[in-house]
């Protein structure tokens, strides 16, 4: 250890440097003349006695330097004097520095701000004790086996599906009898209605077990967090704020801790705040607050039962114990989960196959994002590379043309006994800076540009990751930015510092001998960069195409002047008629607003990534064996086909009078008798939901009348086919209503009846919140989130790479036109036009551009493949997208070329032939 | 004049640390002086070697400096031993010994 101390003092005087060589030359000079006054004591004379007392020291100059070395300064202070030259030399060319550094900027910039999404999403540790022991307890088994298989999320693991959730029995089985876990937590999340202050609004819960705060060792910001007390039935109700719950609704103000809040009707007692850090253990779910799961029951869905067996609903987060490896727990799980699941099955009617346990690392939480993350990470990340690379060429390209003109000055300092290797280091540490630049200014945008990446990315719901500047990302900024330094430095550093001494320092400005090899690699590293470009702008053109598409594709309905706002009642304490009559009530005050056309209300958004769909039965229609009937169904209003615009080709819309007291009815959409009813008049045909034999006869109460058939309209996404679709009217299933939206067709601006719309909610009942108020275009336009990411994204780089193609095609080409003056100014001395010489830079432009877009298009083709899935109503080889990024990139190139082609048939042979 | 030898090769810290921890605190010129005298002349450090050699022991933390003005009120810089460079000396004083010991075995058994 002793290097720390070591180090550190030399640090120390690194600050104090010239007070060092004060006090070393004040401590020599004391020496030589104590020496000398001794000798003069004894009689020698004083400058006879001066001499010999100098040279007994020896040489000051060279002891002084050996001191200096001994502290390890020079070559840090070398470093620093390179670093200055640097400087000097970066701000000589002002233009060549600004395109570096910004063309840095933005390739460093954007590829921290996807690293630092994906360190999020996908590296990054939660913020508890020993996240490392952390593991997710899953199950793998025969699928669809509970009958209520609830919330969690069900993954793929090589190829096998892989369940999250578990019956609530079944944890407390697997807690008491796995002890290679020190812990096993439990937890779901739900929404739940909040009123506080007076006000009410939806609110993300977690219920956690009680030992999942004290086991993850999380301590309270304020007040407490829950304790296995809290969560034992008969406890008193308290409630755990996060910490960004409590900024949002509360302002941070500490005295909300003791306060009473009432979640879905009951009064609750808010206990403490969590640590700021902790947003959850699900990145990309925000939780506002935090309940014991004892009280589940009271808060979440009816599914999330305590007591049954059948509801499988509770996912569980596991802390190894030290020393355990995963496969002994598993084992352990195993055994429990093989004997626990055998006789669940007994209880079943159906054949089980017994679950297996599969125990996942959970250090980072529940990879919720990273299934559908990954690819398009992967994508953008790549996306990002690329444009760093072109950027690197570019300056590459620049530095070459620089060092071109530096000969001279290279030149010299290599005639008056510069080492090469000394020089190198001097030009890398010009691109060591250019690019620490690029990355320091990269580095402020990462950020923001992170933001508002999710941002977009997020469909109608808010996408909680943290995204910040973290040590890890600043790390890899580090990295690329070093490699990048090197990539564009080091082959400019070694080509320049090449040269042939005499000539170089014979001619006067840049010389034509011995330029020929520098320009064969520019001319190079140009096509690469037009190739890089036309790839990325082809991909580009995939997007902006999809983005297009799915913005033009005809939804089936009127998206226009429509209104949408969402209410559950559900959890405010009404329930049943009393449900059924408040979306009533709701309904009549909003048609009376004026402006208003119609109104009607549905389970779901159209276009909102949610969706239901169930097994039927139609009889006269027989499954493919293995198969059975599916359709995806809508609990809707009366006249909501109508209200939304969506035509009704046979029969009838849902109307008033389809009590629940009449026989239940439904309307079906084209593709439904399409499936099902093919070639048959549909009306009058009856259906049924679930799945039964033949022989057994439905409840008629459960039988289902089709009355109407509508035309096909897109129900959860724009992207997939239309399925099969029944639209049923709510007051007929009062057992699936729960919160329902509802669709006002206006008059005027949709907006403009907002405020109207909240304060006859609020007059009706201020404990019932309006969650996602906004119009059904902008509905669709969130539905699109991901799409125009890609599309901005890659858009924006494609245009950005063909423009740094185009600078350094203009470089080459300014370069070569001025080395060229000479010979130009011949061939018009002898008869050339000045369109022959235009023409002759063009084409030779034109050949760089050329084998750059020959190379890129095949590249993109190649590549585009992986694109696929993304993609919407064009092929991955889309013709309009490969020739538009051809054609663009030959464009702009051309673009570019034109002012050095000019400048070129501009020249005055007379003036030119007499510079030679 | 008898003839001076100059200081063996690596012992010039052993020689420093030893005329420190005998004499408390000098400065560079006393130190060189005390080495000369004490080996009755013999030993003569080459004067100016002996910064680079402070500058170093400095850095180990064998000594610390602190400047303060002699009998003649001149300023200078005094050195002082600390603790590292007292067992420092202890160590080199010992590897010293058993290879003296062990030269002069082989010399007095040729």
């Amino acid at each position: 250890m002793e290097w720390i101390g070591e180090s550190w003092r030399k640090l120390k005087a690194l600050a104090g440097r010239k007070q060092f060589d004060r006090d070393l030359d004040e401590e020599m000079r004391l020496h030589v003349e104590l020496r000398a006054q001794e000798q003069i004591k004894s009689g020698t004379a004083p400058d006879d006695a001066r001499a010999a007392a100098r040279r007994r020291f020896g040489n000051p100059t060279l002891l002084k330097e050996t001191s200096r070395d001994v502290w390890g300064w020079s070559s840090i202070e070398s470093f620093w004097q390179d670093l200055r030259y640097a400087a000097r030399m970066l701000s000589t060319s002002p233009a060549f520095t600004l395109v570096a550094v910004l063309s840095l900027a933005i390739g460093i910039g954007a590829n921290t701000a996807i690293f630092s999404i994906a360190n999020a999403i996908l590296l990054k540790s939660l913020p508890v004790r020993d996240p490392d022991q952390l593991r997710l307890v899953l199950w793998t088994g025969h699928s669809r086996i509970p009958r209520h298989s609830g919330s969690g999320y069900s993954t793929h693991l090589h190829g096998i599906e892989v369940n999250s959730s578990f019956s609530y029995p079944m944890y407390k089985l697997l807690a008491a009898s796995v002890p290679q876990f020190s812990s096993l937590m439990g937890f779901q999340h739900a929404q739940v209605t909040v009123v506080a202050a007076g006000e009410s609004h939806y609110a993300g819960a977690f219920f956690a077990t009680g030992n999942f705060f004290s086991d993850l060792g999380l301590s309270p910001l304020a007040g407490r967090l829950l304790s296995p007390e809290d969560d034992r039935p008969g406890a008193p109700a308290v409630v755990v704020l996060s910490y960004r719950y409590w900024e949002r609704r509360f302002g941070l103000d500490p005295s909300v801790v003791g306060r009473t809040i009432t979640i879905n009707g009951r009064p609750v007692t808010v206990a403490g705040i969590t640590p700021r850090p902790f947003i959850g253990i699900e990145p990309g779910r925000d939780y506002d607050l935090f309940l014991p799961m004892a009280r589940v029951e009271s808060f979440g869905p009816e599914w999330y039962s305590l007591g049954k067996e059948d509801h499988w609903w509770v996912q569980i987060l596991g802390r190894l114990r030290p020393g355990i490896s995963d496969r002994e727990a598993r084992a352990a799980l195993d055994v429990v989960l093989t004997r626990a699941s055998a006789a669940y099955a007994e209880t079943q009617d159906q054949k089980l196959r017994p679950f297996r346990a599969v125990v996942e690392p959970g250090t980072g939480g529940v990879p919720l994002l990273r299934e559908q993350a990954s690819a398009p990470l992967l994508i953008l990340g790549s996306v990002v590379a690329l444009v760093l690379l072109i950027a690197c060429a570019n300056i590459a390209n620049l530095l070459l043309a620089r060092g071109t003109a530096r000969r001279r000055e290279i030149a010299v300092r290599l005639s008056i006994g510069a080492g090469r290797w000394r020089l190198i280091r001097q030009l890398l540490t010009e691109s060591l800076l250019t690019a620490g630049l690029g990355a320091a200014l990269g580095l402020a945008f990462a950020s923001p540009l992170a933001k508002a990446a999710l941002a977009m990315a997020a469909s109608s719901e808010e996408l909680v990751i943290e995204a910040n500047v973290d040590p890890r990302t600043l790390l890899f900024t580090v990295a690329v930015t070093l490699l990048t330094a090197l990539i564009f430095g080091l082959a400019p550093a070694f080509r320049s510092t090449r040269v042939d001494l005499t000539p170089a320092l014979k001619d006067g400005a840049a010389g034509a001998s011995g330029a020929g090899r520098p320009l064969r690699l520019s001319r190079f590293l140009v096509a690469g960069q037009v190739a890089l470009s036309t790839l990325l702008l082809a991909g580009a053109g995939l997007f902006v195409r999809t983005l297009q598409n799915l913005s033009t594709v005809d939804p089936g309905f009127n998206s226009q002047q429509l209104l949408i706002f969402s209410v559950d009642g559900s959890r405010s304490g009404y329930q049943g008629e009393k449900l059924t009559g408040l979306y009533q009530r709701i309904r009549t005050k909003v048609e009376a607003i004026p402006g208003v056309r119609a109104v009607s209300l549905s389970s779901v958004p159209l276009i909102g990534n949610s969706m239901s769909n169930s097994d039927i039965t139609v009889p006269g229609y027989t499954p493919k064996s293995g198969q059975s009937a599916m359709t995806y169904q809508m609990v809707i209003g009366s006249r909501f086909l109508n209200t939304m615009g969506i035509p009704i080709l046979l029969g009838r819309d849902i109307e008033d009078r389809d009590s629940p007291s009449v026989p239940h009815v439904a309307v079906v959409n084209e593709t439904f008798v399409r499936s099902y009813m093919a070639g048959q008049n549909p009306l009058g045909r009856v259906f049924y939901f679930g799945t039964r034999s033949g022989s057994e006869n439905p409840d008629p109460k459960d039988v289902i009348e089709v009355v109407g058939v509508a035309k096909d309209a897109k129900y959860d996404t724009l992207r997939h086919e239309i399925p099969p679709t029944a639209y049923t009217p709510y007051l007929q299933r009062p057992d699936w209503v729960r919160q329902m939206t509802f669709e006002v067709r206006t008059a005027l601006p949709p907006m403009a009846i907002a405020t109207a719309v909240r304060n006859i909610v609020g007059s009706i009942d201020r404990n019932v919140p309006v969650a996602d108020l906004r119009t059904q275009e902008e509905q669709i336009r969130l539905s699109l989130g991901m799409e125009r990411l890609f599309a901005t994204l890659v858009g924006s780089f494609g245009v950005i790479a063909a423009m740094l193609a185009s600078i350094g095609l203009y470089g080459v080409l300014a370069y070569t036109v001025t080395r060229r003056t000479g010979e130009i100014g011949i061939r018009m001395a002898l008869g050339a036009g000045r369109r022959d010489v235009l023409a002759m830079v063009l084409r030779d432009s034109l050949i760089m551009v050329a084998a750059g877009v020959a190379v890129g298009v095949p590249a993109a083709l190649a590549l585009t493949r992986f694109l696929q899935a993304m993609l919407y109503g064009i092929a991955p080889n889309d013709p309009a997208s490969f020739i538009g990024a051809g054609l663009m990139m030959s464009v702009v190139a051309m673009l570019a070329a034109w002012i050095p082609a000019r400048r070129a048939a501009r020249v005055d042979p007379m003036q030119a032939l007499r510079c030679e | 004049m008898q003839p001076r030898d100059g200081i063996p090769h690596g012992t010039l810290y052993m020689l420093i640390l030893k005329t420190l921890a005998r004499t408390g605190q000098m400065h560079g010129f006393q130190i060189a002086n005390a080495i000369q005298q004490i080996s009755q002349d013999v030993l003569q450090v080459e004067e100016g070697s002996l910064y680079p050699a402070l500058q170093r022991m400095l850095i180990k933390g064998w000594v610390t400096a602190e400047w303060g003005a002699t009998p003649e009120n001149r300023r200078a810089r005094y050195y002082k031993l600390t603790k590292t460079g007292r067992k420092r000396l202890e160590r080199e004083l010992e590897q010293f010994q058993r290879v003296n010991q062990a030269i002069i075995r082989v010399i007095q058994t040729a």
